[in-house]
Order: C-alpha cells, then sequence, then structure tokens
C-alpha cells in the first residue's frame, strides 16, 4: 500500500471503526458502478459513518490529504451520480438511519441521511397511518434525503418535486463546519424552510458537491382514506396536452402519469393517462370520477378519440404502478432481462410532449431498442418530467454502448425541446453547461468555489 | 460627475433625484420604524441601467436598495446607510403568459392588481397566489420577501412558486436562474443546482431581481366561504388538523378580533372554490361534517354576520385588513408576522392577548395557514398614529416584545426590520450566520445591496 493511501485508510479506522471502512477491490468493485450504463469508475476507499461528528472528521481528513469524497444514499440514481469521477473516498451513509421525530401536528419528520423510503414507509404507517411522504418511483432502498437532493419527485406532486417539501437540514459543509438550514438554526422545531434568506438551495440539487447533508426534515401530507386511479387511452400524443391542461385544470387529481410502451403486445400504438385520485369517501371518489370522466369527449376533433377505460379493464401492473407505495415499476425496468435499466428524464413544458414522444421513438428505434416511456405531470401541470426508458443486457457490451448512445443523443433532444434533463450523467451535465447562460455558469462556480475550495466534493459534477 | 449627474446620464432627466421632498418619500414607510436616510432615488425601465447603476455604486462605494411597492411595513427597502434607491416600478411588462405551462414572465415593477387585471382580462381561467396586501405591492417583492398568497394553502408560499428569474448580481453580470438559463422556456426551477435560493429571502442584499417567472394556477368560477365559531383556543390545533386532513378547501384564515363585537370569538374560516355549483356544494357539505366531530364546542355562523365575512374575506385581496389598519385613524400599521409550528396556537394565543392588554390596543388574530398544515401565519398587529411619535414608540416597544415572543416558541420572524433580523441572529447556529455572511461577501464584495440587513 502506498504511504499516503495507508496514512487515508488508518485515519479513516481510527475514525469509524475497522468494520466500517474498506479499501478492498471486492467491497470497492460495488461502488464503482451502478444499474445503469455508465462505465465504472476508481473507487479508493469506502467508509460508513455512523453519527454528524465522524462526517465532519472525515470531511477534515479529506481536506488535508486532498482526496475526493462522494457522499452515497441508496446509489439508485441510475446515472453514475455516486460513482467517484477522481476516485478518491465513497462515503456510504446508509448507517445514519435514525427516524429521529415525527410531528403530527406540523406534519414533519426529521431523518438522517440514511433512511430509506421503505423504513420510511414502515414507519409512518405503523406509528402515523393518518400521514404518508411523497414518495418517488425507486426501489425501497432508494434514501429519503438523496431524492430530495437529486431534486426527486413522488406521490404527491401537485406542489412540485419532492425537494419543495424541505423544511430544513444539517449540513455539514465541505469546510467541515457543522450548519442548520431553515427554522431548525434559530429553533427547536424543524417546522419551515423560512422566512429566512434562503440557504437550503445550496445544496439542492448540486449533486453533493457543496455539503453533506446528516439530516432532514420532510414535510408529511395527510393521508387519504381511499385512493383509486382512472385511465385514459388514445392513439394520438398530439391529444396529450389538452387532456392533461384539462385534467390539471379541475384540481381533482392526485398524481397524473402517461406510458407508451411498445411491449405487452396490447399497449403497442396507445398512449395512457393514468391518473390517481383520492378521498376520504367512496362518494368522495366517484364525485372526482365523474368531474374528470367527462374530460375526454371533450378532446379532440371526433367522437371517442380519447376513452375512458373501465375500472375492472385496467390492467394489474398498471395499477400497482400508479397506486403502490412505492408505485411498482421494477417489472417495466427489466424487459430484457438482462439487469441494466436507465433512462432519461427531461423536465419539460406540457406543449412539447407530443414532439418528444414522436422523436423519442425514433431514436429507440435507431438505437434497435423498444420505444417505452413514463412521464410524470409535476406541479400541476407546470412541467412534465419526459422519462425515455432504456433497458439493456448489461453483460452484453454492445447493448450498453448503444444504450449509452442513445441517452446521449435522448438529452441532446431534450435540450433542443426546451426541457432540462433532470439528474443528468456527466455527458448531460456537459450538454447542459453547454447551452446554459455563461454568467449563470460563472455564479455556479462560484457558488462551489465558495464552499468547497480545495474542491474535494464529487468533483467532476457540474463542472464548466 | 457627480453621483446625480452620473444617475440622470443613466436613467434620463425625471427619472432621478436627490430632491428632498422626493427622498422623504422614500426615507420611511407606513410602519413604525423611524425614518432614515435616502440620498437619491433612481427609476431605472431597462436591466442594461441597472447594470449602469451597480456598477456606479461599486466605484463609488455607495449602497443600492431595490424597492417594488414599498410596502413591507417593516422599513426593508428604506435605506440603512443611505445612498440610492432603486424604485423598480417602471419596469412593469407583463412579459409573457404561457397558458398551457400555466406560468407569467413579468419584470420587477410588475404589481399585484396589474397581473390580476391582466389576466382577468386575458387569460381568466388563470390566477396568481396574491397576498392579503394592497394591490400596488410588487409581485417580486412580494416573491423575495417569501410572503404568502391565497393559493398557498393548496401550493404552497409564493417563493415556492418562482420558475425562474433574471438577476443582476451586485458585481454587474446579468444571470438567468432556473430552466431559462439554458431554454427558451422559463418553465421550470429545477432539476439544475439551485440558484434561485441565494436571491430568496435576503431582502435585496444579493442581487436585484430583474424578471421572473411565476406559477399560475386553475381559477375556478366559484367561490365562498365558511364561517365556523368556536371559544376554546385548544381546539385550534385539531380542527386544523381535520381541515386539512380533509384537503378540499383553498385557504384557512383564523380570526379573532375585539372589533366589531361579533368577531370576538375564534372564527374558522375556510376558502373553498370549485368549477362549478354542484362542486362547491359538495365541499361545503363535506365541511360542514366536520362539526359533528366537536358537538357543539365548533358551530357554524350563518346569516347576516356570515354575510359580514363573505364581504370581507371573499374578494382577492380581501379587504378587511385594511379597513383594520386605520383604527387609529393614524395611517400608520405594522405587525409580526409569526411562522409558528401550528401546536404552538394555544400557548402564544393568551400570551398574544396580555401583549395587546399592556399596550393598549385592540385585540386582532388574522392567522392564515400555510401550506397543507406545516405552518401558519400568526401575526401581532398594531396600529398607530404616525404623527405622534409616543404612539410610534410604544408600538415599536410592542413589537419587539411581540418578535421575542414568538422567538420563545420556536417560531420565525417574517420580512423582519432590523431589530427583529438582529434577535433572530443572535439565536441563530454561529455556522448558518457565518455561511450567511460568506454567501453574502462572495456576491456582494462591495457590501452594496441594501447594506445593514442580515448583518451581523
Amino acid at each position: 500500500m502506498a504511504k499516503k493511501e495507508e496514512l487515508v485508510c488508518n485515519s479513516l479506522i481510527e475514525i469509524v471503526g475497522k468494520d466500517f471502512v474498506s479499501n478492498e477491490r471486492e467491497d470497492l468493485y460495488l461502488y464503482s458502478r451502478d444499474g445503469g450504463s455508465t462505465k465504472p469508475r476508481r473507487v479508493d476507499y469506502v467508509v460508513a459513518p455512523k453519527t454528524v461528528e465522524e462526517v465532519q472528521k472525515i470531511v477534515i481528513l479529506a481536506n488535508k490529504e486532498k482526496v475526493p469524497i462522494t457522499p452515497v444514499g441508496g446509489g439508485l440514481t441510475l446515472n453514475g451520480l455516486v460513482i467517484p469521477i477522481h476516485g478518491g473516498i465513497v462515503l456510504d451513509m446508509k448507517r445514519m438511519d435514525r427516524i429521529i421525530e415525527v410531528n403530527e401536528s406540523s406534519r414533519y419528520v426529521i431523518i438522517e441521511a440514511g433512511v430509506s423510503q421503505g423504513a420510511l414507509i414502515s414507519y409512518i404507517k405503523k406509528n402515523h397511518p393518518g400521514l404518508q411522504h411523497s414518495v418517488p418511483e425507486a426501489p425501497t432502498t432508494a434514501t429519503v434525503v438523496a431524492n430530495l437532493l437529486i431534486r426527486g419527485h413522488g406521490t404527491l406532486a401537485q406542489s412540485g418535486d419532492n425537494s419543495n417539501m424541505i423544511n430544513g437540514m444539517e449540513v455539514v459543509l465541505p469546510t467541515g463546519e457543522i450548519c442548520q438550514i431553515g427554522s431548525s438554526c434559530a429553533s427547536p422545531y424543524w417546522f419551515s424552510k423560512g422566512p429566512l434568506p434562503d440557504l437550503a438551495g445550496l445544496f439542492i440539487g448540486w449533486f453533493g458537491t457543496t455539503g453533506i447533508v446528516t439530516k432532514a426534515s420532510l414535510r408529511l401530507y395527510p393521508r387519504p382514506g381511499k385512493r383509486d386511479m382512472m385511465l385514459f387511452t388514445m392513439q394520438n400524443p398530439d391529444l396529450i396536452p389538452d387532456v392533461v391542461y384539462k385534467i390539471t385544470q379541475t384540481r381533482m387529481a392526485d398524481n397524473i402519469g402517461m406510458l407508451e410502451q411498445e411491449k405487452p403486445e396490447y399497449m403497442k400504438g396507445f398512449q395512457f393517462i393514468a391518473i390517481s385520485i383520492s378521498g376520504d369517501s367512496e362518494q368522495e371518489i366517484e364525485y372526482k370520477r365523474g368531474i374528470l370522466g367527462k374530460i375526454p369527449q371533450t378532446c379532440g376533433d371526433n367522437e371517442n378519440e380519447v376513452t375512458v377505460m373501465e375500472a375492472e379493464m385496467i390492467p394489474l401492473g398498471v395499477k400497482k404502478r400508479f397506486l403502490d407505495e412505492p408505485p411498482f415499476a421494477a417489472v417495466a425496468a427489466d424487459f430484457r432481462k438482462g439487469g441494466g435499466f436507465q433512462y432519461c428524464g427531461i423536465m419539460m413544458p406540457l406543449e412539447r410532449v407530443p414532439e418528444a414522444w414522436r422523436r423519442g421513438m425514433e431514436i429507440a428505434h435507431k438505437h434497435e431498442m423498444l420505444f417505452q416511456c413514463a412521464n410524470q405531470v409535476l406541479s400541476s401541470g407546470h412541467e412534465v418530467m419526459f422519462g425515455f426508458n432504456y433497458s439493456f443486457n448489461r453483460a452484453d457490451e454492445e447493448d450498453v454502448e448503444r444504450t449509452r448512445e442513445a441517452m446521449e443523443e435522448t438529452n441532446k433532444l431534450g435540450l433542443e425541446l426546451g426541457g432540462i434533463p433532470w439528474k443528468a450523467d456527466l455527458q448531460g451535465q456537459k450538454q447542459i453547461i453547454e447551452k446554459m447562460d455563461p454568467n449563470t455558469l460563472e455564479l455556479m462556480k462560484k457558488v462551489k468555489k465558495l464552499l468547497d475550495p480545495n474542491g474535494i466534493m464529487n468533483p467532476g459534477n457540474w463542472e464548466g | 460627475m457627480d453621483i446625480y449627474s452620473s444617475l440622470v446620464n443613466i436613467v434620463g432627466e425625471g427619472f432621478a433625484s436627490n430632491h428632498k421632498e422626493e427622498l422623504y418619500i422614500y426615507s420611511r414607510d407606513s410602519g413604525a420604524q423611524q425614518p432614515r436616510r435616502a440620498d437619491y432615488v433612481a427609476l431605472p425601465q431597462t436591466v442594461e441601467e441597472i447594470q449602469q447603476i451597480v456598477k456606479l455604486a461599486n466605484e463609488e462605494k455607495i449602497p443600492i436598495t431595490p424597492m417594488g411597492g414599498g410596502l413591507t411595513l417593516n422599513g426593508l427597502t428604506v435605506p440603512t446607510k443611505g445612498g440610492i434607491v432603486l424604485d423598480m416600478k417602471r419596469m412593469d411588462r407583463i412579459i409573457e403568459v404561457n397558458e398551457k405551462s400555466r406560468y407569467a414572465i413579468v419584470e420587477a415593477g410588475v404589481c399585484q392588481g396589474a397581473l390580476q387585471s391582466y389576466l382577468e382580462k386575458n387569460y381568466p381561467h388563470l390566477q396568481h397566489s396574491q397576498p392579503d396586501a394592497p394591490p400596488t405591492a410588487t409581485i417580486v417583492g412580494n416573491v423575495l420577501i417569501q410572503g404568502h398568497g391565497h393559493l398557498s394553502v393548496t401550493y404552497g408560499i409564493n417563493s415556492q412558486m418562482v420558475n425562474g428569474m433574471e438577476i443582476v448580481l451586485p458585481t454587474g453580470e446579468v444571470c438567468k436562474l432556473g430552466s431559462c438559463s439554458i431554454s427558451p422556456y422559463w418553465h421550470a426551477r429545477d432539476p439544475l443546482p439551485d440558484l434561485i435560493g441565494l436571491f430568496l429571502g435576503w431582502f435585496g442584499t444579493t442581487g436585484i431581481v430583474t424578471k421572473l417567472s411565476l406559477q399560475l394556477f386553475p381559477k375556478p368560477k366559484f367561490r365562498d366561504l365558511l364561517t365556523f365559531s368556536s371559544d376554546d383556543i385548544d381546539l385550534i390545533p385539531d380542527f386544523i388538523l381535520d381541515t386539512t386532513q380533509l384537503n378540499l378547501m383553498e385557504n384557512l384564515f383564523i380570526i379573532s378580533q375585539q372589533w366589531p363585537v361579533w368577531t370576538q370569538h375564534v372564527l374558522y374560516v375556510p376558502i373553498i372554490s370549485a368549477q362549478d355549483q354542484q362542486e362547491l356544494e359538495f365541499k361545503i357539505e363535506l365541511h360542514k361534517k366536520l362539526l359533528r366531530k366537536y358537538e357543539g364546542k365548533i358551530t357554524l355562523v350563518e346569516g347576516r354576520n356570515a354575510e359580514r365575512m363573505r364581504e370581507s374575506r371573499l374578494p382577492i385581496p380581501p379587504v378587511s385588513l385594511t379597513l383594520f389598519a386605520d383604527v387609529k385613524q393614524g395611517g400608520g400599521f405594522q405587525y409580526t408576522g409569526g411562522i409558528l409550528p401550528i401546536e404552538k396556537i394555544p400557548e402564544v394565543w393568551p400570551k398574544a392577548l396580555e401583549l395587546y392588554h399592556k399596550y393598549g390596543q385592540p385585540y386582532i388574530y388574522a392567522d392564515q395557514l400555510l401550506t397543507s398544515g406545516h405552518n401558519i401565519m400568526f401575526g401581532l398587529a398594531y396600529c398607530l398614529n404616525r404623527a405622534d411619535e409616543q404612539d410610534t414608540e410604544k408600538v415599536r416597544e410592542a413589537l419587539d416584545e411581540s418578535n421575542r415572543l414568538i422567538l420563545d416558541m420556536g417560531g420565525i420572524l417574517w420580512k423582519a426590520e432590523l431589530s427583529a433580523q438582529k434577535l433572530m441572529m443572535e439565536r441563530m447556529d454561529p455556522n448558518t450566520v457565518k455561511l450567511m455572511r460568506r454567501v453574502k461577501k462572495a456576491l456582494d464584495p462591495n457590501g452594496i445591496m441594501n447594506p445593514g440587513n442580515w448583518d451581523a
């Protein structure tokens, strides 16, 4: 072992204990790749801290030794965001898994960074059955905090992505200070992000380049007594903006998804709009169903261009996808039976959806893939997450390479349509930065430099 | 060239002033804060003019205080160290409305009333979240002080409705933030590294917002309200939980006032809106059913008083606060806006009453729920005779004590005046204060932007 490597390793052991540090190849292997098509990258150490003080000590060490740190939650971005670019330490947050407090009357939960979606779902179900949090369409091992930090969205998308639901945070700055952000900086209650100078933004969407979030307060919402869904179908993507606009105008939908897939065969050629609705009584659900059910007949030039699928005809898979908690999407992710899955999520205006639909299909076919998209309407219709999905065989390098090409092309398409790639992988970030207002880029760099003078935090991300 | 001439050169004759009679207006607001000196006022019309003014201010090391409607009541746009007041009102273009993606791009001088009437005329099925403020309050000013509006229960506070901004940095660069930094569409704040936070809640100390994309929302054709009455403050948190659980209201006020006499109870006023009459009735019925659980402890107000509540609280913005604000006929009004956890209401309520009594003020509780039951704006409002310095001083004392009360309850002060900022910063995590200072220093190395605010 080289001298520096030995020093870092020993220092890490001193901080967290020997069971929670590794530089063994077999451990590092796992951290050097994810389920997407990103090429594996080198990891030098992995460390799993338990306390904020340990995180702080690791940060101080990394500054001293100029070793990069990449914080990891569930490691499920699929876009390689938590695979180090310049080696160094992977900081696996999973041991910091305490659910610290639930405040029922002001509806929030304080959690540590390693708490998974599954852990929070079951904790709340058991102890606070009247409440819920916004759950992303992701495996249950995805962490709550990382989902917030990549600006993920979830089952409660009316007021925007999940990062809007942050009431406060505890952050270890890249220079080692521990900071409270939000009301908790001046109050024992973690009940609100403001009204204060907004510092939370400094850590949202930055992919770990500005600090390590160790705790977060997340808003909880009333859990309705009953949930159900409706499914609209059509064979013309041009109709989608009008249909979705009219649905959002009623304010009756909890969540709106859209999908099209060329497999199974019965779905091919159809666009589906799935609407989840909720209420405390059957009467309320029926009422909402009645109002929403009138929309299809007002859309399109001819009758029955958009139809409402009979409730009993809705395929179970689609139901599970929209009503399960978390939404069950794993089946769709493994079409090719090769374990590889990645998607290009573009946040676009509703009016660009039809064109994205057509051109997305062209890209998929060009790369000999099936067209499959899963979109979600965010923030009551202010934007749409258009997900271009690609499944592939991880063992087949040619297949993987095709996925990379398709991803790159799709990011380009998304930007051309005026959309923004979500949790963009490195090439996606590069494409974003190329199009970005140069002064905005300068401001980004200034902020990064200010917070992380030694450039130790997940370096290589958001770099112009 | 002297500063005044330079300003005239930039914005043109008639749009810059150093005359005492004009500066007078900019040196005070309607609250209880003492007047402070303004040296110049400039009214730019373009982003380029602002850039030049910022450049000038950096060269001359002279402060700039950007100002919208100047209606914070807490003196936030009255300069603390003299210098230039940058009055944004001439930048009043509504640049674009995107109907399908529901947003409006406005310049910083566009006021609430202008956007409201523009939408009513051109997009009658859309609306923005409007604060309880005079129509001359600007959209951008309200967003930047993290104000809330009549749609905040449904969609969050107004600063959450920002899709993007154009900003002049304190060092003079013009930047776009949000999707518009990359795209012709101003449709999203995410999914980029969030830079918008750098300008929300900073009271103009980090830059000058020149354009903003604000989310618009469906505007239901029918609106009504219900008035529930109770005399038990301990029930407030439970009742808020129940109404938010129902999840069918647009807004919720909790009101109790010494005058008129019929409002001397805890009045819950949920605002209900709907696309048609049937939906409205359906929602109203479900709200009335909530009372069953409270067996006479909370009752429905009907008849004349219900009608009065409609008259005062249904209009957007409501007219009631303006009426109250001038009970003393002295034109002065200021309030402590405490943002509180909901469970603290029963505890803070009687303490607020003690303060009202102590300072000889009529009591008024006009609290507004924010987001779907995550916190509440609990106001302690004081009116004053501006011509009477003794009266004004007394109100300042009352405000100080109110601010301390809110902080002791674990609350945060909204659009805090200088002394309230100080109180908060004394209690703040020192590392957070340091981080704030670092951010300010990085963006505004010469300390020219509304200095004195958020200063430790």
